[in-house]
C-alpha cells in the first residue's frame, strides 16, 4: 500500500524534527505538525482550517507543495505595473507577483478617476496584461493590480496613471506618417534614501538618478523606438553594495510615453560574521526604503522568518540567535514591506554555523564577472570573455576565470550566464 | 492473479522511481504562417522560446535543415530578446545555423523572439527544421542548465511554382539602431594589454548589419570608417583620437556615437603646440608693428 501511495502521488517526503519555540514569556514544547487546510472567506470573516500529517516536513508532487508545521500565512511581491495610453484605451502590463507559500492564481485590475481614490476592480485571470477600453480621451485614469491565491488577496501594486489620447501615431517601421510625440518611459518607485538608482536598457546603463530622502525615485528615458525592451533597475546602498536587479520586459509603442510604477528595489543585505559559533548571535543588516518593515529569512532545513524595521535612513539590523540552526552552511535574504507594497527578496548571503566566530570582510566587494577588476560587470568584461570563448585559456586568465566565473578553466555559455546575472552595466 | 497485480505495481513503482520523470522547463520552437509551400517560395520562420516559469539569461545551439530542399536567404535578429550575441546567428555550413547569446538580468515569457530566418524552397517533398545542441541557462548566478524541449518544424513543399500569394517578407524599418555607449579599455588578457574599444547596439527593426569605426584627430578631422567588430584594437594607442562608432542596420539606417580623446595629457600637449604656433603666427602677422614699437621708439 505504501508502494502504491508513492506510485500514485510520487511524493518526496523530507523528515525532520521541529524545535521547541520559546520567548521570555512562553515556551511551546513538542509542537504538533499541522498542515494549513482550506480557507473560507466572506465579507465578514476569514476562516483558516487545518489538517494533520503524521510526518513533519514538506511534501511535494509535480502539481502541489504541502508545507507542514504551524499555520502558514502566504504573501506575494507587489506587481510592478506599466500603462501605455492609446486612443480611448490604456494597455496595462505587470510583472508576475511572486507568491511566498502560495501560488498566484488570479489578478484583478482596478481603475479610478482620482489618485488614491476608490478603485473599481475587475478579475482578469492569471495573465500579465490587460487593455482598458472605452475610456475618454484627455482624461487621466489611475490603475492598480492585485494578486490573488485561490481567492485570498496577497498583494497590490502601486498606482499608475495614463491619459488616453486620440492622436494618431503611425508606428515606426510601418512606412507611413511621422511620430508626433516622444517615445519614452517614465520609471518610478522606491529605493533607499538618497541612494543612487541605475537604469539599464537592454543591458546598457542609460540613466542614473538619486532617490529622495523618502526613498522615492523617478526617472525618464526618451528617444526610444517601437519594440521590445528589457529594462533593469538596481539601487546602490550607502556602503556601495548593489541590490539585486529588478527586470521588466515591455513593448514600447511609438509616440507614447509609458509609465512604469511601483518598482520596489529589494533591500541590500550583509552579515557581520562569515562563520558564527552555534548559539552566538549573527547580525544581519542592510539598507532598504525608509521606515519599512523588513522580513528576514534564514534558510536551513526549516526556514525562519524574523521581522524588523528600517529607520528613517533605511538602515535595518537584526541580531539572529543561531542556537536554532544546525551546524553547517546557511543563508539569509530579506524583503521590505511599506504601505501595501511588498518587494521581492533581495540577494542571498551565506554564512556557516560552526564552532568559532569569524568576522566577515564586508570591505571586499568581489563583483562576479568583473574580469578587468574595475568594480563593474559590463561590456568590457563581456568582450574579454568573448575573446576567450571556445579558445584555450592562458595561465593568467585561468586564475581570473576561477575567481570571477565558474572556475572550470574554459569559457562557455555557463560563464556568460554568470556574467549576465551579475551584470551592472 | 494477485501475484500478477503485485508484480505489475512493483514494476510500475520501479519504472516511476528509476526512470526520471520528464518535466520540461523551457520550450524552443519555430513559428511560421503555414506548413505547405510552393517551389521557389520565400518564407519566414521565427525562433521562439517559452521559458515557462523560469527566468533565463543565456541560450545557444544550432538550427539544422536539409539544403536539398531549402536555401537560407537571410537571418534577422532585430527586436530579439537576446541583448548580447556571443555568436550572432549565422550559417556555419550549408545546412546549419549556429547562435548563442545572453540577456542581462534574464527574461521570461511564453513567446520570446530569438531571431528570424528567411528561406527559399528549392525542391518538392517533406522536410523539417530542427534544433541541435540547445542549451538554455537559468538566471541564477550559476548558469544552471534548464531541461529543454526542442520542437522541430515539419513542412511540405509542393511541385507548384511560387504564386502571387507569397507573403510579403519585406520589413519597412526607417528607425536607426538604438543609441549605445562604447568603452575604451585595456586588459592584460587580450590584445597584449593594448587599448581596444567595445561597443554594442540593438536594432528594434530588421537588426544590426555591421559596425564601422573611425579614429580621427582629436578635433574630429580625418580618418576613415573601417568595418569592424567589437572588441576593436585601436590603431592610435596614444588615445589622442576622437573615435566615432557607426552602427548600421540591414536597411542602411545608421546611428553614430563618438568618444572624445581619452589621453588628456597628450591632448594638452597638442593644445600647447597649437597655442605656440598661433602665437608665432600672430607675432609674424604683426611683426612690422612690433618691430617699430620695440626698435624705432
Amino acid at each position: 500500500m505504501k508502494i502504491f501511495s508513492a506510485l500514485i502521488f510520487n511524493l518526496i517526503i523530507v523528515s525532520f524534527a521541529y524545535a521547541d519555540f520559546s520567548s521570555t514569556n512562553f515556551q511551546l514544547e513538542n509542537p504538533i505538525n499541522i498542515i494549513e487546510g482550506g480557507q473560507s472567506t466572506s465579507t465578514n470573516f476569514k476562516y483558516f482550517s487545518s489538517t494533520g500529517q503524521l510526518i513533519s516536513g514538506q511534501s511535494t508532487s509535480t502539481s502541489f507543495i504541502q508545507n507542514t508545521g504551524f499555520l502558514y500565512f502566504p504573501t506575494a511581491t507587489s506587481p510592478v505595473i506599466s500603462a501605455t495610453p492609446g486612443d480611448s484605451q490604456v494597455v496595462l502590463n505587470w510583472t508576475p507577483a511572486v507568491g511566498i507559500l502560495a501560488n498566484i492564481t488570479n489578478y484583478e485590475v482596478g481603475i479610478s478617476n482620482t489618485s488614491g481614490g476608490v478603485f473599481t476592480y475587475t478579475l482578469v485571470g492569471n495573465v500579465f496584461t490587460n487593455t482598458k477600453t472605452s475610456l475618454t480621451n484627455g482624461t487621466t485614469y489611475f490603475f492598480k493590480v492585485r494578486s490573488y491565491a485561490a481567492g485570498l488577496l496577497l498583494s497590490e501594486s502601486a498606482e499608475v496613471s495614463a491619459t488616453p489620447n486620440a492622436t494618431v501615431v503611425s508606428p515606426s517601421g510601418s512606412g507611413g506618417g511621422s511620430v508626433s510625440t516622444q517615445t519614452g518611459v517614465v520609471f518610478s518607485g522606491r529605493a533607499y534614501p538618497l541612494s543612487k538608482v541605475s537604469i539599464l536598457k537592454d543591458g546598457q546603463l542609460v540613466v542614473s538618478t538619486i532617490a529622495g530622502p523618502d526613498s522615492n525615485f523617478s526617472a525618464s528615458l526618451n528617444g526610444l523606438s517601437s519594440g521590445d525592451y528589457n529594462f533593469s533597475v538596481y539601487g546602490t546602498d550607502k556602503n556601495g553594495l548593489r541590490s539585486s536587479a529588478f527586470t521588466f520586459q515591455i513593448f514600447i509603442t511609438s509616440g507614447v510615453t509609458t509609465q512604469i510604477s511601483g518598482i520596489f528595489i529589494a533591500p541590500t543585505i550583509s552579515v557581520d560574521k562569515s562563520e558564527v559559533k552555534r548559539g552566538d548571535n549573527i547580525t544581519i543588516f542592510g539598507q532598504s526604503a525608509s521606515d519599512s518593515q523588513i522580513v528576514i529569512s534564514v534558510n536551513s532545513p526549516q526556514e525562519f522568518f524574523k521581522n524588523t524595521s528600517s529607520d528613517a535612513n533605511g538602515i535595518y539590523l537584526h541580531s539572529f540567535d543561531t542556537s536554532v540552526l544546525e551546524q553547517g552552511q546557511h543563508s539569509t535574504k530579506s524583503k521590505a514591506l511599506k504601505n501595501t507594497e511588498i518587494s521581492s527578496f533581495g540577494d542571498t548571503v551565506s554564512f556557516i554555523v560552526g564552532t568559532k566566530n569569524v568576522l566577515a570582510d564586508n570591505t571586499k566587494k568581489v563583483v562576479k564577472g568583473d574580469l578587468n577588476e574595475d568594480g563593474r560587470c559590463n561590456l568590457v568584461d563581456f568582450s574579454i570573455i568573448a575573446f576567450w570563448y571556445k579558445r584555450p585559456l592562458s595561465q593568467a586568465f585561468i586564475k581570473k576565470e576561477k575567481e570571477y566565473l565558474n572556475g572550470d578553466s574554459k569559457i562557455d555559455l555557463v560563464d556568460f550566464s554568470i556574467m549576465a546575472f551579475y551584470w551592472t552595466g | 492473479m494477485k501475484s500478477f497485480i503485485r508484480i505489475f505495481f512493483i514494476a510500475l513503482f520501479f519504472l516511476m522511481y528509476f526512470i526520471p520523470s520528464v518535466s520540461w522547463a523551457a520550450d524552443i520552437f519555430f513559428n511560421a504562417n503555414k506548413n505547405l509551400y510552393t517551389k521557389n517560395e520565400n518564407f519566414l520562420v521565427q525562433v521562439y522560446l517559452d521559458t515557462k516559469d523560469k527566468k533565463i539569461n543565456a541560450v545557444g545551439g544550432s538550427v539544422s535543415f536539409l539544403s536539398d530542399f531549402i536555401e537560407l536567404k537571410e537571418i534577422r535578429d532585430g527586436n530579439s530578446s537576446v541583448n548580447f550575441w556571443i555568436e550572432k546567428p549565422r550559417l556555419v555550413s550549408n545546412n546549419k545555423i549556429n547562435f548563442s547569446g545572453m540577456t542581462t538580468s534574464g527574461f521570461s515569457g511564453s513567446k520570446m523572439l530569438l531571431f528570424e530566418i528567411v528561406f527559399q524552397t528549392k525542391k518538392s517533398g517533406n522536410t523539417s527544421l530542427n534544433f541541435e545542441d540547445i542549451q538554455i541557462l537559468e538566471n541564477d548566478g550559476l548558469g544552471t542548465k534548464i531541461a529543454t524541449k526542442d520542437i522541430p518544424f515539419n513542412f511540405s513543399i509542393s511541385n507548384e511554382l511560387s504564386n502571387e500569394n507569397e507573403e510579403d517578407l519585406l520589413i519597412k524599418d526607417s528607425n536607426p539602431p538604438e543609441s549605445f555607449n562604447p568603452f575604451v579599455a585595456n586588459d592584460s588578457d587580450i590584445f597584449n594589454g593594448k587599448y581596444f574599444i567595445v561597443f554594442s547596439s540593438v536594432d528594434k527593426g530588421v537588426g544590426i548589419d555591421h559596425y564601422e569605426v573611425r579614429e580621427s584627430s582629436s578635433w574630429g578631422w580625418g580618418g576613415k570608417y573601417i568595418q569592424s567588430e567589437s572588441p576593436y584594437l585601436l590603431k592610435n594607442q596614444k588615445l589622442t583620437s576622437r573615435i566615432y562608432v557607426k552602427a548600421v542596420d540591414k536597411m542602411g539606417n545608421i546611428k553614430i556615437v563618438e568618444i572624445n580623446a581619452q589621453n588628456k595629457t597628450a591632448l594638452l600637449e597638442q593644445y600647447l603646440i597649437i597655442g605656440i604656433i598661433l602665437i608665432i603666427c600672430i607675432l609674424f602677422y604683426f611683426r612690422k608693428k612690433i618691430w617699430l614699437k620695440l626698435f624705432l621708439k
